[in-house]
């Protein structure tokens, strides 16, 4: 296995991942509220679903 | 977002964990104690798109007879302690050690609570900022502070949270404040990555 390369692939994935960040942080800055609340949620929620699913919800 | 007098004004969709956030504090507002949110639930309040399994609270030093009350009022609530039998969060928290509660029959997410014992806890929750969502109040640590604290924490995850933060507040952050809590915590080179990213 090529470490050099893989090292490099890992730097340019970060890279990526904070474009990303800053892309999403504008989004938000620029868009209401409810707007990118919406699309969030589906993500912050979707760890917290699961959760439950496993569990049984009582609700 | 509006962010005027020191007050950030949200007028988001609740996620299903800003509710549990929401429900938490009320125990803690209700017995008239002062808390204050640090960390990742910070910047995902403030949009960052991600998870998490535990939610950072730091309360103000109470003593041993408000704290069993404290306890007691979040088990009536449906709350469980995960890592202390009742009797020993008074104790826990005064050592400096968090106690984990949660809903009844759930581990994740939790609330990670403990008492303001070193100098950026205290400043976290002497200078905290008020959120107005909708008609609720919660209380975040100041942003300079959490965003050089989240440099120090040092990984990648801490470090993305950091950075969007600053991206979202850059107007609002004072400048010479995090600059100064960047240096106290030994992480100026993270604080130019952050400005050159």
């Amino acid at each position: 296995m090529n470490l050099e390369k893989l090292e490099k692939k890992k730097e340019k994935n970060k890279e990526q991942r904070r474009k990303f960040v800053k892309f999403w942080a504008r989004y938000v800055k620029e868009h209401p509220d409810k707007e990118w609340s919406e699309q969030q949620n589906v993500i912050v929620d979707s760890q917290l679903i699961s959760n439950k699913d496993r569990n049984g919800s009582k609700e | 977002m509006e962010y005027k007098n020191d007050i950030i004004k949200l007028d988001k969709k609740l996620s299903e964990l800003d509710k549990k956030v929401l429900n938490f504090h009320e125990v803690i507002k209700d017995m008239g104690l002062e808390c204050v949110f640090i960390s990742g639930y910070v910047a995902i309040l403030f949009g960052r798109s991600r998870g998490t399994e535990d939610v950072d609270v730091i309360m103000e030093e109470s003593g041993v007879e408000e704290t069993e009350e404290f306890v007691e009022r979040l088990k009536q609530a449906g709350y469980w302690c995960i890592n202390s039998s009742e009797e020993d969060v008074y104790e826990m928290l005064k050592d400096g050690i968090a106690v984990r509660f949660a809903e009844e029959d759930e581990v994740i997410p939790n609330f990670e609570v403990r008492f303001a014992q070193d100098e950026f806890e205290k400043k976290a929750l002497e200078e905290r900022l008020k959120v107005k969502i909708g008609s609720d109040i919660i209380y975040i640590s100041p942003l300079d502070l959490q965003i050089a604290y989240k440099l120090y924490l040092g990984s990648e995850n801490d470090f993305e949270d950091a950075l969007h933060l600053y991206e979202i507040f850059e107007d609002e952050l004072s400048s010479k404040e995090l600059q100064k809590y960047c240096k106290i915590l030994n992480v100026e080179d993270k604080l130019n990555e952050l400005r050159e990213t």
